[in-house]
């Protein structure tokens, strides 16, 4: 139902957004949608060259943009990543932690220590470190919203991904310990919580047959999530059309999880 | 169907919250049609609106009572075109609060009807029509109350936003093959002069103090919080949104 009214938005003139694992999926259509929306996008990544690609699509919005190389596990990159934001761009309104890594068909039997410490090490220690740098220069700033990517896998069960279900539960509850903590301060925090959604990083679930049809059957409307659909949810609990939303998590995913 | 055509109901719509709705989606484009069991409020709120550029009208509803409701869609239907959105807001507390003994069973099946069963109705009303345009959006409004179970004395108004709840949840999963998303608004404690208005002086003034405290954001709640996320649940950007209850509440309901 969209309309020249919605597509001419620019709820984010004059922010400065950053939104790690930008470099494909998820991430770029948020960062392309912030661009889209008047903000100043810092994309960051371990990715180069899919991260320059994200920039290259960034550059129709004609507003100022950069690629930050960075290493969500490790405090001294994500520290940096923010530090050069604020340098660059002068402050920070937003940041969305969406980056993760996770290895899929591994129940806790299966996941060996290496697999358990790297997927607790980005996709919630990199949740956690990207809190923790990017609050003091959002406070700064005057205040701002996070958004975390969490995941239905957080909230109801996903077979054989118990490291992944661990690491996205815990962005949930990081997500309100945020909310709570700093909502004093002018810092809003919610999460969203993707089904499976068509992305370069969800392509071995596709191939997988089985996977494939536990995540797609009982989807009520009858198709894949689409970047897009968790990209305008993210914009809109970044908003201040959500300005009285904290610590809450949305479901994405065509109906599939009732919860 | 461009968005200038696209009609949608706002139960309650003549005032307090579900005014401030109707605006709201009168600004994002869509014809709105203010239904009300006030029904003078409703058009006279309808009328602000269009002087105010929108495309507004306002009918007078019943919605607890099946004949008044099933009369009032049709001649909306009728003259302003096919329902591909509802807000299911009208409802309210009504019964001042009072311990389970001291009430009367009559009271809680008013509530009941009101908030629960006017829910149920317009919806069914307006599913043929969403059907046929194998679109629809429909968003109903429960309460955070219901995951505090209190204020204490309001056992019929927790109930009937229970129903809700229950409701939002089997009609997503029924509707959704047609292409209909149902979900639902959870706001906090947001006083507002309506007729279902029962907390008032000294209590009132109580719960804004306490409430406001247990909320991550501390201030009372306005109208002015809400409308934004019933407009996303009514918008394209929601289109894989279904089934779910989004608390809208300063973080009070902290799950």
């Amino acid at each position: 139902m969209g309309s020249s009214p919605v597509d001419a938005r620019r709820r984010f003139e004059d922010k400065v957004v950053i939104v790690t694992g930008a470099s494909s999926g998820i991430g770029r259509e948020t960062a392309r949608r912030f661009a889209a929306e008047g903000a100043a996008v810092v994309v960051a990544d371990l990715d180069e060259s899919g991260g320059r690609k994200t920039l290259e699509m960034l550059k129709e919005s004609e507003g100022p943009t950069r690629f930050i190389r960075t290493d969500v596990s490790d405090p001294g990159s994500v520290e940096s990543m923010v530090a050069e934001a604020v340098e660059i761009f002068g402050g920070l309104h937003v940041i969305h932690n969406n980056a993760y890594w996770a290895p899929l068909n591994r129940n806790v039997v299966e996941t060996s220590q290496e697999e358990w410490d790297q997927t607790i090490a980005v996709t919630l220690t990199g949740v956690f470190l990207g809190c923790k740098f990017a609050i003091p220069a959002i406070i700064a700033s005057g205040g701002g919203s996070i958004v975390n990517t969490g995941s239905t896998a957080g909230v109801v069960v996903s077979p054989r991904f118990a490291a992944y279900m661990a690491a996205k539960g815990g962005v949930l509850s990081l997500t309100r310990a945020v909310a709570f903590d700093f909502a004093e301060q002018g810092i809003r925090c919610n999460a969203i919580c993707p089904g499976l959604t068509r992305t370069p990083a969800t392509e071995p679930v596709m191939a997988d047959e089985d996977r494939r049809n536990f995540s797609l059957q009982r989807i009520l409307l009858g198709r894949m999530g689409e970047p897009a659909d968790m990209a305008a949810a993210v914009l809109f609990l970044a908003s201040e059309e959500a300005s009285f939303m904290t610590g809450q998590m949305m479901i994405i995913d065509g109906g599939r999880t009732i919860a | 169907m461009s968005r200038e055509a696209a009609v949608a109901v706002v139960t309650g719509g003549g005032q307090g919250l579900g005014l401030e709705y109707a605006r709201t989606l009168s600004q994002r484009g869509w014809h709105v049609v203010l239904a009300d069991i006030a029904g003078e409020l409703a058009i006279t709120a309808a009328k602000s609106i269009s002087e105010a550029g929108g495309v507004a009208h306002g009918v007078c509803v019943d919605v607890s009572d099946p004949e008044s409701v099933a009369q009032t869609f049709s001649v909306i239907a009728e003259e302003h075109g096919p329902v591909v959105g509802l807000v299911n807001n009208a409802g309210g507390a009504f019964i001042a609060p009072s311990d389970i003994e001291d009430m009367e069973y009559d009271d809680f099946v008013r509530v009941m009807g009101i908030n629960a069963g006017g829910t149920w109705l317009c919806t069914q009303a307006v599913v043929p029509g969403m059907k046929a345009a194998r679109r629809g959006k429909i968003v109903n409004i429960s309460s955070t109350c219901l995951s505090k179970g209190g204020p204490v004395g309001m056992v019929p108004y927790i109930a009937a936003k229970g129903a809700v709840v229950g409701l939002t949840r089997a009609l997503a999963r029924e509707l959704g093959p047609s292409g209909i998303t149902v979900n639902a608004v959870a706001p906090g404690y947001t006083p507002v002069d309506t007729l279902g208005r029962v907390n008032t002086g000294e209590r009132a003034a109580r719960m804004r103090t306490q409430i406001a405290e247990e909320q991550c954001i501390h201030r009372t709640e306005t109208p002015e919080d809400l409308v934004g996320t019933v407009a996303f649940l009514m918008s394209g950007d929601s289109d894989f949104v279904t089934g779910q209850v989004i608390n809208v509440d300063g973080g009070w309901v902290h799950a």
